[in-house]
């Protein structure tokens, strides 16, 4: 399943349990929005900005996805960088204001193959959740350290 | 009827079909591959009409009917102030040099948000709708322009708009429909209308004939009529960018320029010599594409052209990658550069060719090469070039580096 079905999965699901979805990206969507790093680690335009996959919230938490269609390290580890250094939080502060958020969770919606899964469940210090989807539209959390999808 | 819709984005595909007639004919959709330059595994799969199309550069979605492509559509989001609306110009060129209509769908004005500084809407400079009437008058059917919706109007202060955060833009909100315009919007009903009558012109009458009818029906006078209305109303002018950049010079003193290459085996040939101005362009600044290759196209139509050919010039188009002096006493031209060389354009078209394959032996070419290379065997590097190599050395005239130039003799 290509990245594109597994976001619109993922946004519908989201939307159905009551998220509210700010932004979302997939390749070629063209409506992604992109976060700058922050001012001290810009050095040009544009330069080393990212596009989140999906950006949702409730209830004063913000949800930030990476997608794929397979694992894939390269997210894990720039989510985690996101996560632990907070070096694109002017940005997301900026995005989500009016929101009124508490906190963000990072996490991954991947494609609802075993063994891909089984590849990012050894990356899962990096993130705060794991999802999976198929082509029957059907969810599978796989790991939620903070409990955000328990009344899913 | 039979229709193929060629998409780069299925998604804008879907959004067109489902609000046009399309969505009740027999069609089918069918991924475009842009060049040999930047898809050597599936270019050559593309049918030789839509290459043709596809020479110059390629648009956003066409539609054909029965094998024939019946108008085009380039949709765009960015921010059209000076050179920047014209970066896709070269897309409508393709499209209208072989005689199908196209739609280019450009918003009025984007959000811009820089660090600092509160948001503002840069806006569209105006001389597009001139530009794009000036095609239509040259080909003779419809090159038509829609505005991509946004909150402009409704919220002059950007700061303001609901859709800040997509700079102002307002998008279709079906997912299936990604990326695309708001389908509600007046202008995008405005321009399905306008499809549509396509849609039925050519149905009834046929492709060719329909197509020189197209003038003349009722929404597409109404549309270039708005266009024209929105060129003044918006303060449009012949001096803006890209004009702003050009000079038209007696061609004597480009003939003088070139003089340096001639010698008693070779002289210029007549190609040049057969209009008395040149338009130069002018462009001090490393040799690269974008925006440059669009708006030249442009120039072409808004200054030179006179027919559908680019033989049918009444100037000569010219560009020049330097400083530009117009030396008056001595009739001739002095360019100087630091940015850019004759080796810039030398080098890109080397790498260009480097993707070719007619230089392997039979033994060497997979079986599932051989139809690019026999492609090759007949176009050469025509398809294989980057764009604005092809695109400069369709529609400019000569190309002047300080240190070297091109010319055409014919």
């Amino acid at each position: 399943m290509r990245e594109e079905k597994v976001t619109k999965n993922v946004l519908d699901w989201l939307e159905l349990n009551g998220w509210n979805v700010i932004c979302y990206d997939f390749p070629q969507s063209g409506t992604g929005v992109l976060l700058h790093p922050n001012n001290n680690k810009r050095t040009e335009k544009n330069k080393g900005g990212i596009i989140p996959d999906i950006i949702a919230v409730k209830d004063g938490i913000a949800l930030f996805f990476e997608n794929k269609d397979r694992f894939y390290q390269p997210d894990f580890d720039k989510l985690f960088e996101i996560r632990t250094e907070s070096n694109y939080s002017d940005s997301l502060e900026s995005l989500l204001v009016g929101h009124n958020i508490k906190s963000i969770a990072f996490g991954i919606g991947i494609s609802d193959i075993k063994k891909e899964i089984e590849k990012c469940q050894l990356h899962l210090d990096k993130v705060d959740f794991l999802i999976s989807t198929n082509s029957q539209k059907e969810i599978f959390i796989h790991y939620d350290v903070k409990g955000m999808f328990l009344d899913a | 009827m039979k229709y193929r819709i060629w998409y780069s984005t299925e998604s804008f595909a879907d959004f067109i079909i489902a609000n046009t007639e399309l969505r009740h004919k027999t069609f089918v959709k069918k991924k475009m591959y842009e060049s040999d330059a930047n898809n050597a595994r599936n270019f050559h799969t593309m049918p030789d009409h839509i290459k043709k199309i596809l020479y110059l550069d390629a648009p956003d979605l066409i539609v054909e009917i029965d094998h024939e492509p019946i108008f085009s559509v380039e949709v765009s989001t960015e921010a059209g102030t000076g050179h920047n609306v014209f970066q896709r110009f070269a897309r409508l060129a393709a499209s209208v040099e072989n005689n199908v209509p196209s739609f280019y769908i450009y918003p009025e004005a984007v959000i811009i948000t820089r660090q600092n500084t509160a948001p503002r809407w840069d806006r569209i400079n105006p001389l597009i709708f001139k530009a794009l009437d000036d095609v239509m008058s040259i080909y003779k059917i419809p090159s038509l322009f829609y505005y991509f919706p946004t909150d402009y109007q409704t919220h002059s202060v950007a700061s303001t708009s609901p859709n800040l955060i997509q700079k102002g833009l307002k998008y279709d909100p079906n997912r299936n429909y990604s990326g695309s315009p708001l389908g509600a919007d007046s202008e995008m009903t405005s321009m399905f209308s306008a499809m549509d009558e396509i849609i039925n012109v050519v149905e009834k009458h046929g492709v060719i004939k329909g197509r020189d009818t197209l003038l003349g029906r009722r929404p597409i006078i109404d549309r270039r009529t708005l266009m024209g209305q929105e060129f003044i109303n918006k303060g449009g002018t012949m001096t803006t960018s890209p004009l702003s950049a050009i000079e038209r010079v007696p061609t004597q003193y480009v003939l003088n320029y070139l003089s340096q290459f001639e010698n008693n085996q070779y002289q210029i040939g007549e190609l040049l010599r057969s209009r008395q101005e040149t338009v130069i362009y002018k462009i001090d600044a490393k040799f690269r594409g974008d925006p440059y290759p669009g708006a030249l196209a442009a120039i072409d139509y808004l200054v030179c052209r006179e027919g559908k050919s680019f033989e049918e010039r009444r100037y000569n188009l010219i560009m020049v990658w330097g400083n530009l002096t117009i030396d008056s006493a001595n009739e001739t031209l002095i360019i100087e550069s630091q940015k850019s060389t004759i080796n810039d354009f030398i080098s890109s078209v080397q790498a260009s060719e480097n993707k070719n394959i007619l230089s392997k032996n039979y033994t060497q070419i997979s079986n599932s090469e051989v139809p690019r290379y026999y492609m090759q065997v007949r176009y050469g590097s025509t398809y294989s070039k980057v764009k604005h190599i092809r695109v400069f050395s369709y529609f400019a005239d000569a190309i002047l580096f300080p240190d070297g130039s091109l010319w055409r003799d014919a």
